[in-house]
């Protein structure tokens, strides 16, 4: 059989081959590495047990979020409004269990209310039409009045047993909201890799009016993971409230900002297109180990806040300047 | 039979093949824009096998033609026929279930997605029975087994084509992916819009190459191109249009490039159908 070849250079040379490998594996691999032998050397108090379960309990509500965040970013959309969301997810459910409600109706409220409110999100996009930077603005500042005219400036405290544990308890050595987390990033990861909602966040995110054409419901989609990313804040309210034991009017603020971090450090697109659920495992951890090391060193919680907003910049700054790169070397 | 004396009643131009029933057939389409009458009455036929090619100045009506085929538009007045019967369509969804297959100039691919995913975009099988459908997990073996099987029948050879996404590929591979998608899933009829306007020589020919071997298996395609060399390569019939109207449309061995050119600018055929 006679068969031609659209003209393409047969085989890579050697130091593009390893060069696509560095870059399929995650961009945040041998930089985390890097740091964690830094600290591990810097301080004798980062490398203990203690320590290191420290960081990746910080890290869990983040990481639980930030999955949602992932499928909503790769989609092309954004959800700034997780932080108040979660906020008004805990200050419902906490004063419900604080009045001696029941625990399982308290769980299935919690991922009620998350995926409500996600879905609210995501019909203002597609329905109204709204820019998602600006409709989740809008809510950020919506949700975060429910939740200061809700609790009018008390704190609901005192929670059953289960809650606290889903916050604070372990298994063996491992805190339950590091199981809950890496849990959530496996299935994250299985729904992204091997779904349709997974392909068709990526052919969303990565070119719209070709999913439209080959008749992907793109509103329906979209709805979808922002409803997904409600799910998972109304479950990321249910750890935080357990590891707080407690809701008060300003819990969560700022949050976004971190989660978005997060998620694009760990190498989903803000443009679309492509995510990584184990990417949002590491730069949480990423984020988690700098601010540890910050802490360590002796920093205050502003200067967290100056590292954080500072590294969020550059994460995009590099993501734009790859973005760039591959797609001017796509031809056509 | 003379080319010639054919080109000069460009209205009554039957189609060569006039004893088959078309596979598509428009007749006496229009369509208006406001106060533009981007259409008028004209009338198309593709017949099995056969390569049309459809050419014309900008706004002569190609693209309006080509979209009430592929269900984008509705025309407002005249019908469009399938195997002889009527046929409705509100939707490009409608069109592609009959086997309307179109490869728009832009591709239409999802860069990030390999070529099977973009081969069964929106149109994914599922895997693992009742649980594969409740969680819609993707049967990536048989998406890509497929695809392999439609590259190998279009001799579509693309090196990384199981692990690289389109991205990574030249113009050439990427034409060739978007035409294998429209092949896989046209039985009917195949658009191709300017399918070699972005590529350099050697490509072209090949993309023309994959065109013929389509069609010469009987699926016929409508071509629309700015470029005639290419057209008069690859297209057994050409039809000019010109400010909404059929102008031409007769065998491509039967005319010549100065001619076509003649009718798309005017210089010919357009006082005697005024």
């Amino acid at each position: 059989m006679s068969t031609e070849t659209v003209a393409r250079p047969a085989e890579p040379s050697l130091h593009i081959r390893v060069w696509r490998l560095i870059e399929r594996s995650n961009i945040l691999t041998i930089p985390l590495i890097v740091l964690i032998i830094v600290m591990s050397l810097l301080s004798d108090r980062f490398f203990t047990e203690v320590n290191i379960y420290n960081i990746l309990r910080a890290t869990s509500i983040y990481i639980i979020i930030g999955v949602g965040q992932a499928f909503v970013m790769t989609s092309r959309n954004i959800d700034l409004s997780v932080g108040s969301m979660m906020a008004l997810v805990m200050a419902l459910v906490g004063t419900y269990l604080f009045n001696g409600g029941a625990i399982w109706i308290a769980i299935l409220m919690a991922l009620a209310v998350g995926l409500g409110l996600g879905l609210v999100n995501g019909l203002l996009v597609t329905i109204l039409g709204v820019p998602a930077l600006l409709a989740t603005l809008g809510m950020l500042v919506t949700y975060r009045g429910l939740v200061n005219e809700y609790l009018y400036g008390t704190t609901v405290s005192r929670f059953p047993e289960f809650i606290t544990y889903l916050g604070q308890g372990t298994v063996g050595p491992v805190p339950v909201p590091v199981i809950i987390a890496l849990s959530v990033a496996a299935i994250g990861s299985l729904l992204y890799h091997f779904t349709r909602m997974g392909r068709y966040a990526v052919a969303i995110g990565g070119n719209e009016e070709a999913a439209t054409l080959a008749g992907i419901n793109v509103r329906l989609w979209k709805t979808i993971f922002f409803g997904f990313q409600g799910l998972l804040v109304g479950l990321g309210a249910l750890v935080f409230l357990g590891r707080l034991d407690a809701a008060h009017p300003t819990v969560g603020v700022g949050l976004e900002l971190h989660v978005i971090g997060g998620v694009v450090l760990g190498g989903t697109l803000l443009f679309g297109g492509k995510g990584t659920m184990w990417g949002v495992v590491l730069g949480m951890v990423l984020i988690a180990v700098l601010n540890n090391g910050l802490i360590l060193a002796g920093a205050g919680f502003f200067i967290q806040q100056v590292f954080l907003g500072i590294l969020l910049v550059l994460a995009v700054a590099a993501q734009t300047a790859r973005h760039r790169r591959e797609m001017g070397s796509s031809g056509g | 039979m003379n080319g010639k004396s054919m080109a000069t009643q460009p209205a009554a131009a039957e189609a060569p093949r006039s004893g088959t029933t078309p596979v598509l057939e428009v007749r006496d389409i229009s369509k208006n824009f406001e106060a533009v009458r981007a259409l008028d009455g004209v009338s198309v036929a593709v017949h099995p096998g056969e390569v049309l090619g459809l050419v014309g100045d900008n706004g002569a009506g190609k693209s309006t033609l080509i979209k009430i085929i592929s269900g984008v538009y509705q025309p407002d007045e005249g019908e469009i026929l399938m195997d002889g019967r009527t046929l409705a369509m509100s939707t490009p969804h409608e069109a592609r279930e009959r086997g309307i297959e179109t490869v728009y100039q832009h591709l239409a691919l999802v860069n990030q997605l390999r070529v099977d995913g973009n081969l069964y975009l929106g149109r994914e099988p599922n895997r693992f029975g009742f649980l594969g459908d409740l969680f819609q997990i993707l049967d990536t073996p048989l998406m890509k087994a497929k695809t392999k099987e439609v590259m190998a029948r279009l001799h579509i050879r693309i090196p990384g084509l199981e692990s690289e996404p389109v991205h990574r590929m030249s113009g050439g591979q990427r034409q060739a992916a978007a035409i294998a998608r429209a092949v896989h899933w046209g039985s009917k009829l195949l658009l191709l819009d300017e399918p070699t306007a972005a590529l350099g020589a050697e490509q072209s020919a090949e993309v023309q190459r994959i065109i013929r071997r389509t069609c010469d298996s009987g699926i016929p395609a409508i071509v629309i191109s700015h470029n005639l060399e290419h057209v008069f390569q690859v297209c057994d019939r050409i039809v000019v249009l010109r400010l909404g109207r059929k102008v031409l449309d007769c065998r491509a061995d039967a005319t010549s490039p100065d001619e076509v050119v003649a009718y798309i600018t005017g210089s010919r055929g357009a006082v005697g159908h005024a």
